[in-house]
């Protein structure tokens, strides 16, 4: 057989230059896409929930419905959380992250059996797995673009915020305090007046920290009497009226009436 | 002989070739793929800008038109996640029917999951919460309009109304002053109507808002999520039968307590020396 090599070589030449175009092309392709926000992410849980009045707290920072929300103020009485708290929390996470890590095992052997199963269609996942971190490539750039734009708007944002924060900032939130689920035993005694705003608004006496909105129910059937036009209810001791806080109608502990 | 010095030759004239081919396609290559590079960051950077000035755009639309609204009426139905003490999250959920008629009159009903019913009026001088389960009511008097009137019930009282920024005139301002960061998710249909899905993030929550596109850019979902809270809990409220022409009689924002009624009083307006023990009942007792 009688071999060029000199005609030979250009051909090869040529048809790689045509190969090394049409993989340009695709991948410009691949890449021009602008895409839109991401659309799949982490959901919601559905389950867990059982019908509600088993004892359960109403009460919590999302019942306010608020545009933003300070956790300070009134944390511990919203939260109705104990001191021990930060520590179950802690468990919690743990014991999540372990449950986590056991099922990602889990992900990984079954995902071994599989790919032994089914070697072209892993494949064909491993290739899509390619596209999917290109994509993941861009939003990354566009989460970073986003963060560039957004500069201007933040800084002006902080620049507002500032002035105005120990204005009106958070008004929306209210005080959603939890009420106590049954009774508790009330340290010390504290009076109580009725507030009455009979007049103007500036006759009413409100203060910034309201004292706590009390109880959902009495510790007890209760000595009832009325004194003056006002209801007390009393457990021992313990006098109380009816007030409303931002979790509705609660018992709150006041001084005794006479 | 000859033969092999010709083939060596050729092989040689071919390499040189090969070479010459290539580098300037190689050069070429890499110069188009910065080039590339740079219009596609560049690119995808102005879209995401038009995008966020969308997100602006229909989120100042909304705001500016519930601001200017003079009359309207609106059902929600809401829904709120609490986490409890075992840390096991609980969902409750309520409606509300919100009559608002600027710049006095504030009507709402709210029915919560458990069933229990809570009004809420203010008409221009008193609001007002009553609780009929209860038989129960509690009256503030604040004269200055809805804005006035809920900033004080929630701020002052301590009072809880879900989404009361909806409620103002200040929610352009409000919205703009608390947003740090806003951005346009996507064009969807809701209820069989194109909307807006937009997102922002405020300093202590982050909340998606689906506004009907057109004329009358009206919020049909809300939901928010407060990021700074254990468990991250969430509010979402759906938005139905807007009406911005509703029939409104003044009688609808005005309190007559029902006979049987007491009067209480709002927990925030305990004064200070109940907690000296020094006042008596006889100073602000209430009254039936």
């Amino acid at each position: 057989m009688n071999t060029k090599p000199y005609l030979f070589i250009p051909i090869i030449t040529v048809a790689f230059i045509f190969f090394i175009g049409t993989v340009h092309e695709a991948s410009a392709r691949l890449g021009g896409g602008g895409g839109r926000a991401s659309a799949s992410g982490a959901r919601a849980g559905g389950g867990g929930a059982r019908a509600a009045g088993g004892g359960f707290s109403r009460s919590g920072a999302a019942a306010s419905g608020s545009f933003s929300y300070s956790s300070s103020r009134g944390a511990a009485a919203r939260s109705g959380a104990p001191a021990a708290s930060a520590s179950r929390t802690a468990s919690r996470s743990q014991a999540a992250q372990t449950r986590a890590t056991g099922r990602a095992e889990t992900r990984e052997g079954r995902q071994e059996g599989y790919t032994e199963r089914t070697d072209i269609r892993q494949q064909e996942r491993t290739a899509r797995a390619g596209e999917r971190t290109e994509r993941a490539g861009e939003r990354t750039e566009r989460t970073q673009a986003r963060a560039d734009t957004r500069e201007s708007y933040a800084g002006r944002y902080y620049d507002d915020h500032y002035h105005d924060h120990y204005d009106d900032d958070d008004w929306d939130d209210g005080e959603v305090a939890a009420l106590a689920i049954g009774a508790a035993v009330v340290g010390g005694v504290v009076g109580y007046a009725a507030g009455q705003s009979t007049t103007t608004p500036s006759s009413t006496v409100v203060y910034s920290a309201p004292p706590s909105s009390g109880y959902a129910s009495l510790p007890c059937s209760p000595y009832t009497t009325v004194v003056q036009g006002v209801t007390y209810y009393q457990c021992g001791s313990t006098w109380y009226t009816q007030a409303y806080g931002g979790s509705g109608v609660s018992y709150v502990p006041v001084a005794a009436p006479y | 002989m000859q033969n092999k010095r010709q083939m060596r030759i050729g092989t040689a004239l071919s390499l040189l070739y090969l070479m010459i081919l290539i580098a300037p396609v190689a050069w070429a290559q890499k110069q188009s793929s910065e080039e590339s590079e740079f219009s596609r960051m560049s690119s995808t950077s102005s879209q995401i800008v038009k995008e966020q000035a969308t997100a602006k755009d229909a989120l100042t639309r909304m705001a500016e038109f519930l601001a200017k609204a003079q009359k309207f009426s609106v059902n929600i139905k809401s829904s709120y996640e609490v986490q409890q003490e075992s840390g096991q999250k609980i969902e409750f959920g309520e409606n509300r029917k919100v009559i608002v008629s600027r710049p006095n009159g504030l009507h709402i009903e709210a029915e919560h999951s458990d069933g229990e019913k809570h009004l809420v009026l203010y008409d221009g001088r008193h609001i007002t919460v009553f609780t009929p389960s209860e038989n129960v009511y509690a009256q503030a008097t604040k004269i200055g309009g809805i804005d006035e009137a809920v900033m004080y019930f929630l701020r002052d009282l301590g009072m809880r109304l879900p989404l009361a920024l909806l409620l103002t005139t200040r929610l352009p301002e409000e919205l703009d002053r608390r947003t740090q960061t806003l951005d346009y998710v996507e064009e969807t249909v809701m209820d069989g109507k194109p909307v807006h899905h937009v997102a922002g993030r405020t300093e202590t929550v982050d909340y998606q808002v689906w506004i009907t596109e057109g004329a009358n850019p009206l919020p049909l979902q809300i939901v928010l999520t407060y990021k700074n809270v254990e468990g991250q809990p969430y509010y979402r409220a759906k938005f139905s039968d807007w009406n911005l022409n509703p029939k409104v009689k003044n009688a609808l924002f005005a309190f007559t307590p029902p006979k049987e009624v007491r009067k209480i009083a709002f927990v925030a307006q305990l004064p200070k020396t109940v907690f000296e023990g020094s006042a008596s009942p006889a100073e602000t007792g209430e009254q039936k």
